[in-house]
């Protein structure tokens, strides 16, 4: 067993609401390093494995292991698990960055103050040290001259760069996306999709779900379809685009081609 | 209108304008602390907590704060409870006021959308810290303009105290009037007094409300 561990592990994970099944049985493993897509119609759970992945909301059966550390459950002595107390689970969490698709940053804090709130109050950080920290992350995400700012005061594409390095302050082992750009105007989606393509290229450890397949196929190591709550296919992107063995991921992405092919026909700017 | 009779016994009045303050401070203080108690009991899991609550809300809510004041000045004496005539006021302001006033900061809580608290908790902040950090300052900002029509409800309420002889502004009217025969000129200045009043506070209370929602356009 000199398997390397995961950086994150999903085993078995179930998710329903009520009478709902929206997860069944999904496992993925992502290494350190490894930048996973996730792509797949909507309601196909995408967004439900991210939040069952940091406990958002916690999976109705399965389990999800941080570099090989079970989360939400301690390990009893003889293999079972009970949940964990909420100050550790508090703990692991702040390993796991999450980027929303809303963005969800506070509105009555600043730019620079969203940033380093976590550092501060979780880390324990003094705002000094915070800011020094928070300071190049700003400069990575292009908004240095925004960090006295107000939501408000900031465009989507600005406000989801903020919430990037709000995630990336916590100095997280995984960084999750829940569809970064689908709340976007058109125009301001290339801006969060390079500052996401920087990350990749760093290595950093991440899990995106999208709906774009151009920067999924791009910056991925591998791309993972999702359909009714299972994971029907997954593999290097080029194989997924292009060779796809499932039906269901081929007729999805053949949809996604076509349109994605329009749009390149109808707009003359860009290069072919 | 009589200028000098007016003038003459506006001291007076003004002496009753203070304890329409105190009683109104005082009652405002409880009715805030006991709403603050109501929506933290609302929010526990413990049924029985919860239940003590809404009870609490739904016997205020069916009482006028007329009966609601003879109740805690003439019937707590009764079983053993005897209290000074301004205590029972300020218990029966901050009493009828609480489940009004909760219902507000209730309301303005629950206005802070869930992602921002979801943010929150993905970078690992406590229950209490999105409380106080996250929820709180948001909430402040939203509950103000429908606390400040509470809190200027409680200050006209002030005058019923003086059916057991609070000595605030409408008592001390009434003792003028048994006086003078004037009632006309004394209550123009009675009015005057309340209107001014809440008039101020309610200038006070949007200032702050303009200074904590400052991010909303800045």
């Amino acid at each position: 067993m000199s398997e390397p561990t995961p950086a994150i592990e999903g085993r078995a994970i179930d998710k329903s609401f009520g009478d709902t099944p929206v997860l069944r049985s999904v496992s993925l493993s992502v290494m350190p390093g490894e930048v996973v897509c996730v792509v797949g119609p909507s309601g196909s759970g995408k967004s439900t494995l991210l939040r069952c992945l940091n406990w958002l909301s916690p999976p109705t059966a399965g389990e999800v292991f941080i570099a090989g550390e079970p989360l939400g459950k301690r390990r009893n002595a003889d293999g079972t698990f009970a949940p964990l107390g909420e100050r550790a689970l508090r703990r692991q969490r702040s390993r796991i960055g999450m980027v929303f698709q809303q963005f969800n940053l506070w509105p009555h804090r600043t730019a620079l103050e969203n940033v380093i709130e976590g550092p501060m109050i979780v880390r324990g950080l003094s705002r000094r040290d915070a800011i020094e920290r928070a300071e190049p992350l700003m400069e990575m995400v292009g908004l240095a001259d925004k960090r006295d700012a107000y939501p408000v005061r900031l465009s989507g594409g600005q406000q989801q760069r903020v919430a990037i390095a709000r995630a990336l302050a916590m100095e997280p082992e995984i960084l999750l996306f829940d569809e970064p750009t689908s709340a976007l105007d058109p125009e301001l989606v290339g801006e969060v999709l390079s500052v996401m393509k920087d990350l990749a290229a760093r290595h950093t450890t991440m899990i995106v779900v999208t709906h774009e397949i151009g920067f999924a196929a791009e910056a991925a190591d591998r791309m993972v379809f999702m359909d009714e709550g299972r994971i029907v296919e997954e593999g290097p992107p080029r194989t997924i685009l292009h060779t796809p063995k499932e039906e269901r991921s081929r007729r999805f992405l053949e949809k996604f081609m076509s349109r994605s092919s329009a749009m390149l026909a109808a707009d003359p700017e860009t290069p072919r | 209108m009589d200028w000098g009779l007016m003038l003459e016994n506006t001291p007076l009045l003004l002496l009753g304008l203070r304890w329409t303050i105190v009683v109104s401070s005082a009652g405002m203080a409880l009715a805030l602390a006991l709403a603050v108690g109501l929506v933290a009991m609302g929010r526990t899991s413990n049924r029985l907590v919860r239940g003590i609550a809404r009870v609490h809300t739904e016997i205020i809510l069916g009482t006028p704060n007329l009966v609601l004041l003879f109740i805690v000045f003439f019937i707590l004496p009764e079983v053993g409870l005897v209290i000074e005539p301004f205590t029972a006021g300020l218990i029966t302001l901050g009493l009828y006021y609480s489940p009004y006033l909760a219902e507000v900061i209730r309301g303005a809580m629950n206005a802070v959308p869930r992602g921002q608290i979801e943010a929150g908790e993905a970078i690992g902040l406590s229950g209490p810290r999105i409380l106080t950090r996250i929820v709180g300052p948001q909430a402040i900002g939203m509950a103000l303009p429908p606390a400040t029509g509470l809190f200027i409800g409680l200050i006209k309420d002030s005058a019923i105290l003086s059916v057991i002889s609070v000595a605030e502004m409408t008592f001390q009217a009434k003792q003028v009037i048994a006086r003078t025969y004037a009632p006309f000129e004394v209550y123009v200045l009675v009015a005057v007094g309340y209107w001014v009043l809440t008039f101020l506070l309610e200038l006070g209370l949007r200032r702050l409300e303009g200074r904590v929602t400052r991010y909303r356009s800045l």
